[in-house]
């Protein structure tokens, strides 16, 4: 490391801000100083950051208009397209829903009239009580219609409640992988590693089964990381409400570097536990967007924004 | 040769404009464009899409659109402008897709649409989502405050409107705040190499 060189200077050498002199003497001092080196390499690839910083502002900016423009429905100018073949499809998909669901009407109208007969045949005494349309309580399909409960039209707005499928594209967008290689200790596989490398290997190569088998007692020396990478275990595993209460351990650690991380991925863990973990994962995200500086502020708006959409 | 429409020369001088307003208000209109989401919706939808896959794809086309502009990888005499988002949006999501483990159910219906005469490479295209495992690495280290001030910077907005937008109370301010994140950004890139060599490989 050359302390007589500042960041300052760096950025002029980079922008060719120097003098002829001084810039000779800079490059002489890069190469017999691999620290420095190291700092105007580290500078060079500034631009590519900040690149990529635009490009993570241009699509948080991009998804609030596609927000925007959904509430709008708005047109624009034309552009050199072939418009009408979809447009085409799409009204005739729109006859076929039309045509289809006149068909069911008409069968459950049938169906209908023929179940009231049989009724009427078998309880001729019995008044036929009117259903109660206020009541959104769904009936099994598989229970025998009794004279009460026969309905003198389809049932109105019966809402189904949501399913664990019906979250399955959520649940997929939150998810968010973590490379684990980057905390094995040596660079290859060998005999001797520790069972949290192994498991790591064991991780990258889907083997989770045989990786959770080595998590199981947690290594000391590498606790977090070992609590972390079972995390993930449990996870592929589908052991959703496992995985969760391991990421949860996180919040207990005073000092980690992957705390806001492990939020995120009780997260994940919450929406594979939907529709039941509906009011834990609500929880959560609103402890995250109650701070803007929360590295997943913005994802866990949006999925706030899916999930009342939902 | 194609023929280039007005619509799309007036996109791409904005584009290259290098001013934020300009290359904004030049995405926005793209990103509400009912004709180009229909064509996207069109192609997504053949490779067994939905409608949040669309908007998903058809935004970070857009942003790969916009890069492939500056860096003048895109030929407007080759393609129109939305034919050519709707071919990057379409292999992207072929490409995520196929990451997913998923390319042998639609392998023979999505190849029709990817063999199109585009000469991207779509493994770039899922640099995207690197980018941004890769940026919250580094935001626990640089901290939130550093991410969207240099987010700004990045997107070359001047020192006054970055002042507005982030409430500094001058210019002045804002840009010694910007300083001071490059220099807390190039502090950890230096000490930590690793982070340096994927960046490299991004």
């Amino acid at each position: 490391m050359n302390p007589q060189y500042e960041f300052e200077d760096l950025d002029d050498y980079i922008h060719d801000r120097m003098s002829t002199s001084d810039r000779a003497a800079f490059e002489a001092a890069l190469q017999s100083d691999a620290g420095l080196a190291r700092r105007a390499e580290a500078l060079r690839s500034e631009a590519k950051v900040l690149r990529m910083l635009r490009n993570e502002h241009l699509l948080t900016q991009l998804n609030g208009w596609s927000t925007e423009g959904e509430a709008e429905k708005k047109t624009d100018t034309p552009f050199d397209g072939r418009p009408g073949a979809f447009s085409y499809r799409r009204w005739g998909i729109i006859a076929l829903i039309i045509v289809a669901f006149g068909i069911v009407i008409v069968l459950l109208k049938n169906q209908d009239m023929f179940r009231t007969e049989q009724v009427k045949e078998t309880f001729p005494a019995t008044p036929i009580q009117k259903e109660d349309t206020t009541s959104t309580a769904p009936v099994a399909p598989t229970q025998p219609i009794a004279a009460e409960e026969v309905p003198s039209a389809p049932a109105p707005n019966v809402q189904k409640p949501a399913t664990a499928r019906d979250f399955s594209a959520i649940a997929a967008n939150s998810y968010v992988e973590e490379d684990f290689s980057q905390t094995l200790m040596g660079s290859e596989e060998d005999a001797s590693e520790m069972p949290y490398d192994q498991a790591v290997r064991l991780y990258g190569a889907r083997k989770y089964r045989e990786a959770l088998q080595l998590l199981v007692k947690l290594d000391k020396n590498r606790e977090q990381d070992a609590l972390y990478l079972r995390g993930y275990t449990y996870y592929h595993l589908g052991q959703y409400a496992k995985a969760e209460a391991d990421f949860r351990k996180f919040r207990d650690y005073t000092d980690s570097d992957r705390k806001l991380d492990a939020i995120w991925c009780e997260v994940f863990c919450l929406t594979k536990q939907l529709p039941g973990s509906r009011k834990r994962l609500d929880t959560v995200l609103k402890e995250i967007t109650s701070n803007p500086k929360h590295p997943y502020y913005d994802r866990a708006r949006a999925l706030e924004t899916a999930l009342r959409q939902q | 040769m194609k023929h280039q429409s007005n619509n799309d020369n007036t996109i791409l001088e904005a584009l290259r404009s290098k001013l934020p307003l300009q290359i904004n208000a030049a995405m926005r209109h793209l990103c509400l464009n009912e004709k180009l989401k229909g064509a996207v919706r069109q192609q997504l939808r053949a490779l067994g899409g939905g409608e949040d896959d669309v908007r998903e794809m058809l935004n970070q086309a857009l942003v790969v659109f916009l890069n492939h502009v500056e860096e003048e990888k895109y030929d407007p005499t080759r393609s129109a402008v939305s034919t050519y988002i709707v071919k990057i949006a379409a292999q992207m999501f072929y490409t995520q897709r196929r990451s997913e483990k998923r390319r042998s159910a639609m392998h023979d219906r999505s190849m029709d649409v990817v063999k199109a005469d585009t000469e991207m490479n779509p493994e770039l295209e899922l640099n995207l989502q690197h980018q941004r495992a890769f940026l919250d690495k580094l935001l626990i280290m640089t901290g939130e405050k550093c991410r969207q001030l240099l987010q700004l910077h990045g997107h070359s907005y001047t020192m006054a409107e970055i002042a507005e937008k982030l409430q500094y109370k001058s210019p002045d301010s804002a840009k010694m705040a910007v300083h001071d994140c490059r220099k807390k950004l190039n502090t950890i890139l230096s000490d930590r190499p690793e982070l340096l060599e994927e960046l490299r490989d991004i």
